[in-house]
C-alpha cells in the first residue's frame, strides 16, 4: 500500500461519526484535565480506560489520544495566566507567558501558544506519517550513554536561562539534581533519602514540586506586596498576536517543532527536555537576549511547539515497536492489549486502520482544539480582570485540589506547601527557581544511564566516546559551555586590558 | 411490682437476644455497603484490567458496587501498607502481588509484613524467561550457556533489581555457574526497549517479553518458574529439562484482606472471586496477556508464605546482602 | 545579617548534609557506581557554589548590600504567615473533616478576614467554586475527595 492509499484509509476511518465524536469528547476531557494543574493526562486517561472497553479499538485509541495532545493545550492556559505549572511540561512556557500576562498580553501569549501547538502538532503528525519506521530505527540506538550525554547536554542549556547570577542557578540545578535524589534507587531497588515515609518511595512528584515552587510562592509573595494594584493585570491590549508576534514567533515555531519532534521519541526523554532545549536555543539565538523570562513571546512560540511536537513523537516507539516512551503511552499500550492487538514491529501491517486511522484524526483533533481554545482566550482574558483579592484563593483552591487527586496523597500537599514556602524563600533571596526544576527532571535519567552505561563497559568512561551519539552530544555540549563561558571571560579580558591601559 | 419484673425480665432477654443475634445478622447480611477495591499498579497496567474485570464480575455476585482505586507506587508496597491500616470487614480489599509481601520486607523497612494480610484467592502468576534477540546467534539455551562460559560477564537487563524475574536468572546462573552483569532498568518496557537496541545482551524477560517473542523480535531460550512447558510454545525448555532446579516461587497475583477477617466473609468473597475467575472470559482477558490461569483458593497460598520467604532468606543472605 | 550570605549558608549546609548522605550510601566503584555518588557530586557542587557566592559576597560594596531585614521592608510579611498557617491547617484537617468543610473554611477565612470582601463575595464565590469543583471530579470524572467525620 502506497502512502496515498494509507492516507485515504486514515481519512476513511477517522470521519467516521463515532470516530468524530470520541475524538471530540477525548480533546475536551484533555483541554480541561490540561487547565487543572496538578491531574494530568494519565490520571484522566486510567479513569476512563473502563469506557473503552465496550468500543472498537480504533474509536478508543482515538479518544485516549485526544486526551493526551489536548492536556498539553490546557496545561498551557494555566501557566500563561496564573503562573502555576500543572505540570513539568508547562514549566518553560510559564516563564516568559505569565510574565506576558502580567503585561496585558496575555492574549497574544495564549494566541500564539495555541497555534504554535497546531503548527507544531501538525508538523509533528506529518513527520509520524512519513518518518516513523526509520526514526523508531534511530530512537533505538539511544542506549543508557546516548542518554546520559543528552542529559548532559540538557544540564549545559540550563545555564543559558540563568537570568540573574550563573552561579546561583548552576546551585539551583544541583540542588535539583539532589530533590530528584529522594525515592527509589533505580539500580538498587532501595528507597533513599524517604525517611521511612511510604509516600515518598516513588519520589517526589514533579507537579507538586513545580506547582508550589511557582505557584504558591507566587501567591505568598504577591500577598504581601502592599499596593493590591502591582499584581492587577495591566489594561489588556489585543486578543490576538500582532504581526511582530507573528514574526517574532515562526522561526521559534519551526525550530520548536523539529526539536520537539526528535527528543519526543526517544522513549523516556520526550517534552519536558524538549521545552527547555528551546527555551534555551531561543534565548541564544535572539537577538534580544535580555527580554526573555521578562515576556519574550518566542519564549513561549518555541518551547510550547516543542512540546506539543513531542507529544506526537512520542506515539512513534508505541506505534512502531510496541515500546511505551512514557507513562500515557503505557495505559495506551494497555488498552491496544485489552482490545486484542499485540503491539511490536508488526503492529502497523496487521493492523493498518488502526494505525493510519489514529494518525489522521489527530490531525481532525488539532483543528478541534484550535477551534475550541481560540475563543476561549477571550475567557480567561476576561477572568485575569478579577480583582486579586478574589482570584488568588480561588487559584490556592484549584491548585490544591488539584495537587491531592494525583494520588489521592496528603503527602502531595505537604510537599507542595514545603517547596512554596521555599520558593517563597529562594526569590527572595534572589535565587531561581527554574534551574531546579529542570534539573530535577533530568537527574532519574542521568543517574541512571550513568550507571547503567558504567556496568555495561565495565567501569570505563570510554563508552562515551567511542559510541558515535553519544560522543557528538558530548561534543556539543563542550561547545556549548565553551560559547557560553566566553563572553564572560571576554568581557574579564577586555576589562584588565583597560585597566593595564589606564595604569601605564 | 410484678409487672415490672416481668418488664425488666423481657427487656434483659431481648437485650441477650439482640446482642446474639446482630453479628450473625451483621455476618449474614454482608455485604451491605459499597466495597473498595484497591490496585497496587497504575490503571492500564496488567493487574488492573484483570482486578476490573474480577470486580464487575464480583460486583453482580455480591450484589453491591465494587469500586476500584488504584494506588500503584514503589512496587506495590505503597498499597499493602494501605491495606494493613483499614479494618477487617471485608470492605477494603487489594489485588497485589506475592514479591511484594514475601520478598520485599526482607529488603527494606515497610509498614507491614507478611502476617498483616488474609490471602483471598491467586488468579495468576507471573513467568520469566531468558529472552535474546531473534537475530543472535544462540538457537537454543545450550548455545548460550557455552558462549556465556567462554564469555564471562555478558550484560542482561531486567525489570528492577530483586524482582522474581531477575532472580530467576540468577538462579539459572548459579545453576550452570556462569556470571553476569546485571544491568537494572525502570521495567519491563525499558529493559525491552534496551535489548531492542542491542545495548544488552539478554533481558530478564517479565511478562511483556511475549508478544514480542510471539512477532518474532525476541526469542526465548528458557523459561522459569514452571514445570512444564507451555503447551502453546513447546519448543522452549524449563529449568527442569536443561537439569536445572526449580527457580524461586514466582509472583502471583493475589487478592488479599486485612488479617483477621472473619471466615464467613472470606469464604463469601473467594467463592465471588473465584466464580468470576472461573468464566471463560475472564480466562481470555488473561489469554491477552499471556498469562496462564493458575487459580488457588487463599489458604494454600498463604500456607506457602513461611517457606517462599525462607527461600528467598537463603538466596539473598548467600547473595551476601544484608537483611532487615 | 548579610542576605547573599545568609542565604548561601542555608544552601552550604544543605550541601554538606547532601554530602553525607552520599557518603553514608556509599559510592560504590567505577564499575558500579553505588547509590551515594551522584548525591555526593552534586552536595559537593552545591557547596562549592555556596562558597563562591559567600566569597563574591564579601568583594561587594558592603554599604549597599541587602540585610536579611532589607528583604521584608515595607512587605506585610504577616498576610504570607498567615496564608501559610491556614494552608496547613487545610492540609491536617483534609481528610478528616472533608472536602467541603475543609474547602469552605480556607477560602471563607482568606476572603474575609485576610482580605476584608464583603460578606456577599465571600459566601457566594467559594460556593460556586466548590460546588463547580465537586460536580467536575465526582460525575465527570469519578474522583472522589474525602468525605470526613461529617459524611460528606
Amino acid at each position: 500500500m502506497d502512502f496515498a492509499d494509507n492516507l485515504l484509509t486514515g481519512l476513511a476511518v477517522a470521519f467516521q461519526p463515532h470516530n468524530l465524536l470520541f475524538c471530540f469528547i477525548g480533546v475536551l476531557i484533555g483541554t480541561l484535565i490540561g487547565v487543572l494543574p496538578g491531574l494530568g493526562p494519565v490520571g484522566a486517561m486510567s479513569i476512563l480506560l473502563p469506557v473503552t472497553f465496550g468500543i472498537s479499538p480504533v474509536t478508543a485509541i482515538i479518544m485516549l489520544s485526544g486526551i493526551y495532545y489536548g492536556a498539553q493545550y490546557g496545561g498551557s492556559t494555566t501557566s500563561i495566566l496564573v503562573g502555576i505549572p500543572g505540570e513539568a511540561a508547562s514549566v518553560v512556557t510559564m516563564l516568559d507567558g505569565h510574565q506576558m500576562a502580567l503585561k496585558g498580553r496575555a492574549g497574544p501569549a495564549l494566541g500564539i501558544s495555541a497555534f504554535g501547538s497546531f503548527i507544531a502538532g501538525t508538523l509533528g503528525i506529518i513527520g509520524l506519517m512519513l518518518l516513523a519506521p526509520p526514526l523508531a530505527a534511530i530512537a533505538l540506538r539511544f542506549g543508557p550513554p546516548e542518554y546520559f550525554a543528552l542529559m548532559i547536554m540538557g544540564l549545559i542549556i540550563l545555564t543559558y536561562l540563568a537570568q540573574k547570577s550563573m552561579v546561583k542557578s548552576l546551585m539551583m540545578a544541583g540542588v535539583g539534581i539532589l530533590v530528584g535524589m529522594v525515592g527509589l534507587d533505580t539500580m538498587t531497588g532501595m528507597p533513599r533519602f524517604t525517611f521511612d515515609i511510604p509516600d515518598l518511595i516513588d519520589g517526589i512528584g514533579i507537579a507538586p514540586l513545580a506547582m508550589g515552587l511557582f505557584g504558591v510562592s507566587e501567591i505568598l509573595l504577591n500577598v504581601e506586596q502592599t499596593i493590591k494594584q502591582s499584581v492587577v493585570v495591566k489594561q489588556v491590549k489585543n486578543l490576538l498576536p500582532s504581526k511582530q508576534d507573528w514574526k517574532d514567533s515562526a522561526m521559534p515555531i519551526a525550530r520548536g517543532s523539529v526539536t520537539g519532534f526528535c527528543l519526543g521519541i526517544l522513549p523516556g526523554g520526550g517534552a519536558v527536555l524538549a521545552s527547555f532545549i528551546s527555551y534555551g536555543v531561543e534565548k541564544r539565538l535572539s537577538k534580544h537576549p535580555e527580554t526573555f523570562g521578562h515576556g519574550a513571546i518566542a519564549g513561549v512560540a518555541g518551547p510550547e511547539s516543542a512540546n506539543n511536537a513531542a507529544a506526537q513523537a512520542a506515539f512513534i516507539p508505541l506505534l512502531t515497536l510496541g515500546i511505551p516512551a512514557n507513562a500515557v503511552m503505557g495505559i495506551l499500550l494497555g488498552a491496544l492489549l485489552i482490545h486484542g492487538i499485540t503491539p511490536g514491529p508488526m503492529m502497523i501491517e496487521n493492523n493498518p486502520q488502526l494505525f493510519w486511522g489514529t494518525v489522521t484524526s489527530m490531525y481532525v483533533g488539532n483543528i478541534m482544539l484550535l477551534v475550541l481554545n481560540l475563543p476561549l482566550i477571550g475567557l480567561w482574558v476576561r477572568l485575569l480582570k478579577v480583582q486579586y483579592a478574589v482570584l488568588f484563593p480561588l487559584i490556592l483552591f484549584i491548585a490544591l485540589i488539584g495537587a491531592y487527586v494525583i494520588n489521592g496523597s496528603e503527602m502531595d500537599l505537604y510537599l507542595m506547601l514545603f517547596f512554596g514556602v521555599l520558593g517563597y524563600l529562594m526569590r527572595k533571596f534572589e535565587y531561581e527557581p527554574a534551574p531546579l526544576i529542570l534539573a530535577f527532571v533530568l537527574t532519574n535519567i542521568l543517574e541512571d544511564s550513568l550507571r547503567q552505561s558504567l556496568i555495561i563497559s565495565g567501569g570505563s568512561m570510554s563508552i562515551f566516546v567511542t559510541r558515535p551519539i553519544a560522543a557528538s552530544f558530548l561534543f556539543i555540549s563542550l561547545v556549548l559551555l565553551i560559547t557560553a563561558v566566553m563572553p564572560s571571560i571576554r568581557k574579564k579580558r577586555s576589562a584588565l586590558a583597560a585597566t593595564a591601559a589606564e595604569n601605564a | 411490682m410484678k409487672i415490672k419484673s416481668a418488664l425488666r425480665a423481657t427487656g434483659v432477654a431481648g437485650a441477650v437476644l439482640t446482642s446474639l443475634i446482630l453479628p450473625a445478622a451483621a455476618q449474614a447480611q454482608y455485604p451491605d455497603k459499597p466495597i473498595t477495591l484497591y490496585v497496587a499498579f497504575a490503571a492500564g497496567a496488567t493487574t488492573d484490567v484483570t482486578a476490573r474485570a474480577l470486580a464487575q464480575g464480583a460486583e453482580k455476585i455480591l450484589g453491591v458496587p465494587i469500586t476500584v482505586e488504584n494506588k500503584g507506587g514503589g512496587g506495590a508496597t505503597v498499597a499493602n501498607g494501605l491495606l494493613a491500616s483499614k479494618k477487617p470487614d471485608g470492605y477494603s480489599l487489594l489485588v497485589t502481588s506475592t514479591g511484594s509481601i514475601t520478598v520485599r520486607p526482607l529488603l527494606m523497612k515497610l509498614a507491614y509484613t507478611p502476617k498483616d494480610f488474609r490471602v483471598l484467592m491467586q488468579y495468576t502468576f507471573y513467568i520469566g524467561g531468558l529472552v535474546v534477540p531473534a537475530d543472535s546467534p544462540w538457537k537454543t539455551v545450550d548455545d548460550f550457556v557455552a558462549h556465556a562460559k567462554k564469555n564471562p560477564g555478558m550484560t542482561y537487563a531486567s525489570s528492577g533489581p530483586n524482582t522474581q524475574q531477575q532472580i530467576g536468572v540468577e538462579s539459572f546462573a548459579r545453576c550452570k555457574g556462569l556470571t553476569f552483569k546485571h544491568v537494572p532498568t525502570k521495567g519491563g518496557s525499558a529493559a525491552n526497549t534496551a535489548l531492542m537496541g542491542k545495548h544488552v545482551d539478554f533481558i530478564a524477560g517479565s511478562g511483556s517479553h511475549i508478544p514480542l517473542v510471539q512477532q518474532g523480535t525476541f526469542r526465548e531460550l528458557v523459561t522459569f518458574h514452571v514445570d512444564a512447558r507451555d503447551p502453546k510454545r513447546p519448543d522452549i525448555p524449563v529449568m527442569k529439562d536443561i537439569g536445572c532446579p526449580p527457580t524461586n516461587p514466582p509472583n502471583g497475583m493475589i487478592v488479599i484482606a486485612p488479617a483477621g477477617l472473619p471466615d464467613p466473609i472470606a469464604a463469601k468473597l473467594t467463592a465471588a472471586f473465584k466464580q468470576v475467575s472461573d468464566t471463560p472470559e475472564f480466562k481470555k482477558l488473561l489469554d491477552k496477556y499471556n498469562l496462564d490461569y493458575a487459580y488457588e483458593d487463599g489458604k494454600s497460598v498463604q500456607d506457602k508464605f513461611p517457606a517462599e520467604i525462607e527461600w528467598y532468606k537463603k538466596y539473598f543472605t548467600d547473595a551476601g546482602m544484608t537483611l532487615r | 545579617m548579610n542576605a547573599e550570605r545568609t542565604g548561601a549558608l542555608f544552601w552550604l549546609l544543605f550541601g554538606c548534609a547532601a554530602i553525607y548522605g552520599g557518603l553514608d550510601l556509599e559510592l560504590g566503584t567505577m564499575q558500579e557506581p553505588g547509590s551515594g555518588f551522584l548525591t555526593f557530586v552534586a552536595g559537593s557542587f552545591v557547596s562549592c557554589m555556596a562558597l563562591i557566592i559567600i566569597i563574591q559576597s564579601y568583594r561587594k560594596d558592603q554599604t549597599t548590600s541587602k540585610r536579611v531585614t532589607d528583604l521584608w521592608k515595607g512587605k506585610k510579611w504577616k498576610r504570607a504567615v498567615a496564608i501559610t498557617f491556614l494552608i496547613a491547617l487545610f492540609i491536617l484537617s483534609f481528610e478528616k473533616l472533608g472536602f467541603f468543610v475543609c474547602s469552605l473554611v480556607l477560602l471563607i477565612v482568606i476572603m474575609r478576614w485576610l482580605e476584608g470582601l464583603s460578606w456577599k463575595l465571600c459566601l457566594l464565590v467559594p460556593s460556586i467554586a466548590i460546588g463547580t469543583t465537586y460536580v467536575v471530579f465526582k460525575f465527570f470524572m469519578n474522583i472522589s475527595l474525602p468525605a470526613g467525620i461529617f459524611g460528606f
